[in-house]
């Protein structure tokens, strides 16, 4: 069945329990979307919030949402059973399931962030349509829907649009991605999942992903055009990061004190899955190494007067540790509660296939694809602000 | 025969036996038809509201309900509509569950205790709950997970996009995927024995009486009479969603 | 909005920017309301027929799903065409059992005799193994206590079989197990007793007292001491009286004693069969060679082995048992 390996069985699991249904593209899929939402939020962090130092990176964080969101739908199609009927989600959308939301959700966020990308790229667009000629120029002209004028009035119209949504994007944005964790918390079949905080954990560790690959993404760009990071950029990130991780893992551990805590009649099941199960997955990558690591190096950051250089180690490493602890998050709240049985008796094993339709090659083209068409956008329209350190040293 | 041996009958037949004969042979002829206009009577859907029982201390694990139901539903291997449990509890409390192959077999080997050391031990069959409030009509995005009038739960397989939400979201672990179809699949109930006036093909098969379905509206059927006089309880009541499969025999181990 | 703020001229004697005041705004949010009623359109063209009359489904669904064709026929339509065996198989105690839990499902088998194909097309399942009949009859602990069943060492050992492998239906017609002489439901009602290890698997239960509000328990010596202390002078003395007479007590026939006079039930034992040790059991070649042989005459031919083996002079069951021998053991 699907190209995974046979399922180790522990204990006794109901028998159509020992194949998990939802897999590594289940992880992956709030995994993006929850770039999608913190990279939003950063954005709107400038343009709503007036965090001025993140202008640099305001703009790609705008894009990067837009580019993530255009390939949150892939790990879903690629899990379905029938992918060719997935438009029957918003053709008969149940008002009782909050998977049906998805559709309504993801239309909406999908028509502000390309509404909010275009006013905010449009100046960007008119100069490519303005400097380009033939068929390229053709095809920037008609972006531009064939109005080139830009002068202070259509920036002022641009700009009020793009607050507008800024502001209105931030709610979508969080129904976008915390209706996922509402549909896990509020599967009462599953103790490993029912829980009211699953919403705002979900969101949470969304935004951390978020920010954290944009300071990833800045880093590598800069790197990549031999230019300094923009330190006050890279510190406001940082510290929001901090800030953002503090909250997620203290929820995060909030939740299991609590049910350890209770010892509901499922505790004892759940607490085989945490400790030996998920031993290494849950304890060590999401908490010590994932957690612990970076709430170390970033405070060292936000509250120590250290050179830049070291700066730039401690935040980047945070980032990277912090990309991997909310996959591992995601893996283990998606994975982890279909390990074990409802019976409470039993566990199952899972290890994503190679090659098949919802194996690991597939997973990682996935993600990897966004990131691709970031770099095309960028090639077709500069991303960053021209008077920012970054946005010169992009070749042209 | 009489005590000289003779055959007391007159030759051939008489006139009172030949018109007693046709009346024999009408009624002969006429009551299969009769049966069978009366089995193809129209079901009305609003007479009935069906549950299922399992009577716990008839069950004898054959796994003939489980060989009879992969025949008529075409049930892929691997996976179960319905599966026979093994609980063994032991003298010292420990419980231990089984289930080879769902019981598709039965239970080739005992279990590898001595009988001092059991307790007791007993058979559990499991199949869709057919809730009341289902939590898998609840979540399916796309209206393909739905509860007929008649109070069974079903899916159609023309609007299912196979998302698995509803695989998650039950909380008997009786769904799962198609393998190969890629849409949801459960035990229907047989609804397209029941609404003909058969019995579901684990209940027919059943070699004991353990399991059937029945008529919930009806005061004098089979299962209102035995929940009327019976103990029984429900899988995971604490969850609310109001099973209609009701257990004669529950015992605590069992989840 | 603080937007016109940004004016180079503070913006305040104009107008505040509409959304609608460029040709490229105007475009862009009319493009923007075609495609959102393009997809409400869409959609809406899309939606199912029928969907949502009954409920939040299509109501086709339903009738699909009723309409499908059965697969398992059931024992009635097996009847139309097997009678012979059918009525055997109502008449013992496999009565319960279906035909198709041992033959597989019979749809291929009807469709094909319907449509006149040939033998082989649509054959049903025959070959059954001694694990076959195990799967029901296997004793496990968790079987319940009333439900027959066999260690299959110990039946062997009992009823003489010295090959292990051995078939069940070498003895035991699969639609007639027992061979009873007359149906299940009219056997005789026998009072509902429960011996001890009806419910308990542990024999050392029996030296203990009974506790208070207990089920009464019996074995056949607490009303039926005489003919128990008869038979236990005769040759069948080892054998448990459940042997021969099946008491059931497992199922909707519970109460019924199956005394059973059919020679097929007592050949089942007394048959010369190869997979059959010779010594401990006496083994006739068939019932008539045993008849022609012990018989007289026409006349002392009986039709029952208890006809002849019941009378004093061949004696090898026990004496008659008569209702009032519930006073003779005396009650608990």
């Amino acid at each position: 069945m699907h190209g995974e390996a046979i399922s180790e069985l522990m204990g006794f699991v109901f028998p159509n329990e020992q194949h998990v249904t939802w897999t590594v593209m289940i992880v992956l899929y709030p995994y993006i979307t929850g770039l999608v939402a913190g990279a939003f939020i950063v954005s709107s962090l400038y343009h709503l919030f007036g965090q001025e130092s993140l202008k640099p990176v305001a703009r790609f964080a705008l894009v990067s949402s837009f580019a993530f969101l255009l390939f949150a739908t892939m790990p879903l199609l690629l899990h379905l059973g029938l992918p060719t009927r997935a438009f029957n989600i918003m053709i008969t959308p149940s008002s009782s399931s909050a998977m049906a939301g998805f559709g309504i959700v993801y239309l909406t966020y999908m028509a502000i962030v390309v509404v909010e990308v275009w006013f905010s790229m449009r100046e960007e667009i008119v100069g490519r349509a303005l400097a380009t000629t033939g068929v390229l120029g053709f095809l920037f002209k008609a972006l531009a829907l064939f109005d080139l004028r830009v002068d202070e009035r259509t920036r002022a119209l641009d700009h009020r649009v793009v607050r507008f949504l800024a502001g209105l994007g931030i709610p979508v944005a969080c129904f976008l991605h915390g209706y996922v964790g509402f549909l896990f918390g509020s599967i009462k079949a599953n103790p490993w999942w029912s829980t009211p905080m699953m919403f705002i954990i979900f969101l949470l560790s969304a935004i951390v992903s978020g920010i954290a690959v944009l300071i990833l993404l800045f880093y590598v760009i800069s790197w990549v055009r031999r230019v300094e990071v923009d330190a006050p950029c890279v510190q406001t990130m940082a510290n929001f990061l901090w800030g953002f991780m503090i909250i997620d893992v203290a929820l995060e551990l909030m939740q299991i004190l609590s049910i350890a805590y209770q010892q509901m009649a499922e505790w004892e099941a759940l607490q085989i899955l945490i400790e030996d199960k998920l031993f290494w997955s849950h304890v060590v990558i999401q908490l010590l190494i994932g957690s612990l690591v970076p709430f170390l190096l970033l405070g060292l950051n936000s509250l120590v007067k250290l050179r830049q250089r070291t700066r730039n180690v401690l935040i980047f490493s945070s980032s990277v540790l912090l990309l991997i602890q909310v996959l591992a998050m995601r893996w283990n709240v998606v994975i982890g509660g279909q390990l074990m049985s409802k019976s409470f008796r039993g566990y199952t094993s899972y290890m994503p296939g190679l090659w098949d339709h919802e194996g690991l090659i597939v997973a990682v083209v996935v993600f990897t694809v966004p990131f691709l068409l970031l770099r095309f956008f960028d090639f077709m329209v500069p991303l960053f602000p021209s008077d920012s350190a970054i946005g010169k040293g992009r070749p042209s | 025969m009489s005590d000289d041996g003779r055959d007391p009958r007159p030759e051939g037949l008489g006139r009172r036996d030949f018109i007693k004969l046709g009346f024999v042979g009408a009624f002969a002829i006429l009551v299969p038809f009769a049966v069978r206009a009366a089995e193809r009577a129209p079901y009305r859907r609003e007479d009935y509201t069906w549950g299922f029982i399992v009577d716990l201390q008839k069950c004898m694990g054959c796994g003939a309900c489980v060989r009879a139901c992969k025949a008529e539903n075409t049930v892929p291997d691997g996976f179960n509509r319905t599966w026979v449990e093994r609980y063994t509890v032991r003298r010292d409390g420990k419980v231990e569950v089984d289930s080879p192959l769902g019981a598709l077999n039965g239970f080739p080997e005992d279990v590898p205790h001595p009988p001092i050391e059991v307790g007791k031990s007993f058979f559990v069959p499991k199949l869709c709950n057919q809730c009341s409030t289902a939590p898998c009509v609840q979540v399916c995005p796309v209206g393909a997970s739905y509860a007929a009038p008649d109070g069974v739960t079903l899916v159609d397989r023309k609007r299912c996009i196979g998302c698995g939400y509803c695989v998650q979201a039950c909380p008997y672990g009786v769904r799962y995927i198609h393998p190969q179809n890629g849409y949801a699949d459960k035990c229907t109930l047989c609804y397209h024995r029941i609404t003909k006036g058969l019995q579901t093909a684990c209940a027919q098969a059943c070699p004991v009486g353990a399991r059937s379905a029945g008529n919930l509206k009806d005061t004098t059927s089979r299962i209102r009479q035995l929940l009327n006089s019976s103990r029984y309880g429900v899988l995971k009541p604490a969850l609310g969603t109001n099973p209609k499969c009701y257990y004669i025999g529950l015992d605590k181990e069992v989840v | 909005m603080a937007g016109d703020a940004h004016g180079p001229d503070g913006g305040d004697e104009h107008r505040k920017t509409g959304i609608l005041s460029f040709p490229y705004s105007r475009r862009f949010f009319a493009l923007f309301l075609v495609a959102i009623l393009g997809g409400l359109a869409v959609r809406a063209a899309l939606r199912p027929e029928g969907f949502g009359e009954i409920g939040f489904f299509r109501t086709g669904a339903l009738a699909e799903e009723a309409a499908r064709e059965p697969t398992l026929q059931g024992k009635g339509v097996c009847s139309e065409c097997h009678a012979v065996e059918f009525a055997a198989h109502e008449k013992d105690v496999h009565v319960t059992v279906q035909c198709e839990d041992c033959h597989g499902s019979g749809d291929q088998h009807v469709k094909a005799r319907k449509e006149g194909l040939p033998p082989e097309q649509g054959k049903m399942f025959r070959e059954l193994a001694q694990a076959n009949c195990l799967a029901c009859h296997r004793r496990l602990q968790a079987r319940p206590k009333l439900f027959p069943t066999i260690d299959i060492g110990e039946h062997f050992a009992t009823v003489g079989v010295t090959d292990p492998a051995t078939k069940c239906q070498s003895c035991h017609n699969p639609h007639e197990p027992l061979f009873l002489d007359r149906k299940v439901e009219q056997a005789r009602l026998h009072p509902l007793i429960h011996a001890c290890t009806d419910c308990h698997a542990d024999s050392a239960i029996r030296t203990k007292p009974l506790p208070e509000g207990h089920v009464v328990t019996f074995q056949c010596k607490d009303c039926h001491a005489g003919v128990l202390a008869d038979f236990k002078t005769k040759p069948h003395k080892d054998l448990d009286c459940q042997m021969c007479h099946v008491f059931r007590q497992d199922s909707e026939f519970s109460g019924r004693i199956l005394k059973n006079g059919n020679p097929k039930f007592c050949l089942m034992c007394h048959q010369k069969q190869p997979f059959r040790g010779k010594g401990r059991i006496p083994q006739l070649e068939s019932f008539e060679a045993h008849r022609n042989e012990m018989a007289a005459d026409e006349s002392e031919k009986q039709n029952r082995c208890v006809d002849c083996h019941g009378e004093e002079k061949i004696h090898t069951m026990h004496g008659p048992v008569v209702s009032s021998q519930a006073a003779e053991g005396g009650t608990r």
